[in-house]
């Protein structure tokens, strides 16, 4: 049996119930957007019926799930198999060296500036112990332009050589204003944000690769 | 400096006055409070990112004690607060350039140097007073970010007289006889979808939506 994540699917569509209030709130003439209002006003109300959660069977809720998947146009929306509870992989490099995978999206470190403005800002500063590599996940974003990437960063523990590569999506609309780097300051790794216009957010999530 | 904060809005029933709440918990894993002192800044921000100043009246007027600041909801939308909490001044402690203390008239310092050790806040070389201490945590992710303070920046999208206005519309047309039907249900339809957004807008704290979906809902049902 495919099973969605219901609270995967009420996120998704609640995101798009707030881009179509945002889109539809910023048209004076509201008869222009009327499709846009019944596909917002719809979204609701069919994530009203899942606050009724208890009361329905797994057959409705998997209806509406799935009518909501396809009115709040959540493209690639994940459908796993429900596999009950599943234990992290071991992963067996060689002899009896093995590796945990318990680095988990939730166990990342989260980061954000809601507000970065035109010149460079800090996104994250994180203090040099005893990592040497990080990983940062990230989005940025404003308004309709949007990209998100990986920032792979490496470094000297005295901070003498910092190395770092970006490998990012394509850009909904243009985020060409704002590139990403790493430097070394007064014993922090820090990502950076270079900004040649206004308002953008960067945000994501960091993992500290140990030695 | 690591404190883990903790803080919330409460809304008056007569829908005119909020209050931030200080919910941290301190000790414990966190500093004392009588290690600290708290202040808190608020504004009333557009979309465009303008702000208007929040006049804050604390439930006392000493920052070692504080835990809650009323404020004017002249309109629903966007609110901006400014929280900081600030060491002590240690004699023995070298302090960054832009690290903050007060001494022990709660008046707070930044510092001007790095390597600042030994020398009396008085000294203007080497300490500035701030006479705005919250505005410190505009300052968050910025290269003036002082560092061994707590700062935070706390955003919220607040929609009480929203919410008032879509009941009370409710409230005034279910009892209409000659209404419009369909029309009254179509404005509960718009009502509600921008509301749910701007709640959205809240959870997800995507300030500039909120404010732009809170300024539709007035000027189509709240102003007009």
């Amino acid at each position: 049996m495919l099973q969605a994540t219901q609270s995967s699917v009420q996120y998704a569509s609640r995101t798009k119930l707030l881009d179509l209030a945002y889109s539809t709130a910023q048209k004076q003439n509201l008869k222009k957007v009327q499709a846009e209002i019944a596909q917002g006003s719809k979204i609701f109300y069919w994530l009203r019926a899942l606050d009724y959660d208890a009361y329905l069977t797994q057959e409705q809720r998997e209806k509406i799930w799935y009518c909501l998947i396809e009115l709040a146009d959540i493209n690639d929306f994940p459908i796993a198999p429900t596999l009950g509870t599943v234990n992290r992989p071991n992963i067996n490099v060689g002899g009896t060296t093995t590796i945990t995978n318990n680095n988990t999206y939730s166990d990342g470190t989260p980061f954000e500036n809601t507000d970065v403005d035109t010149g460079t800002e800090t996104v994250v500063s994180i203090p040099v112990t005893d990592d040497y590599g990080a990983i940062f996940h990230y989005t940025i974003r404003n308004g309709v332009n949007q990209r998100s990437g990986v920032v792979i960063a490496s470094w000297l523990s005295n901070g003498s050589s910092v190395v770092y590569s970006e490998d990012c999506t394509e850009d909904i609309g243009d985020t060409s204003d704002v590139t990403l780097s790493v430097d070394y300051n007064s014993g922090n790794i820090r990502l950076l944000a270079t900004a040649t216009s206004n308002n953008w957010t960067v945000e994501g999530k960091y993992y500290l690769i140990h030695s | 400096m690591a404190l883990d904060v903790t803080l919330s809005v409460d809304i008056s029933s007569d829908r005119l006055t909020g209050t931030l709440n200080d919910d941290t918990t301190y000790g414990g894993s966190n500093p004392s409070r009588a290690a600290l002192r708290v202040f808190a800044d608020g504004y009333k921000m557009t979309a465009d990112n303008t702000a208007t100043t929040l006049t804050l009246t604390s439930n006392t007027s000493d920052p070692q004690t504080v835990t809650s600041w009323d404020f004017d909801i002249s309109e629903d939308g966007w609110f901006k607060f400014y929280y900081v909490a600030i060491p002590a001044y240690a004699g023995g402690t070298t302090y960054a350039i832009y690290d903050a203390v007060y001494d022990n008239d709660n008046t707070v310092y930044r510092s001007k140097q790095n390597g600042n050790v030994g020398n009396a806040l008085s000294n203007t070389t080497y300490w500035e007073v701030i006479t705005d201490p919250a505005a410190l945590a505009a300052n968050l992710t910025e290269t003036n970010e002082s560092l061994n303070i707590t700062s935070l920046i706390y955003q919220r999208v607040l929609t009480p007289n929203s919410e008032y206005a879509y009941s009370n519309m409710i409230g005034e047309n279910c009892s209409c006889s000659d209404c419009d039907e369909n029309e009254t249900i179509y404005d509960y339809q718009i009502f509600s979808f921008w509301l749910n957004g701007a709640l959205v807008a809240d959870e997800r704290t995507e300030v500039v939506k909120g404010e732009t979906i809170c300024r539709r809902i007035a000027s189509r049902f709240i102003d007009c």
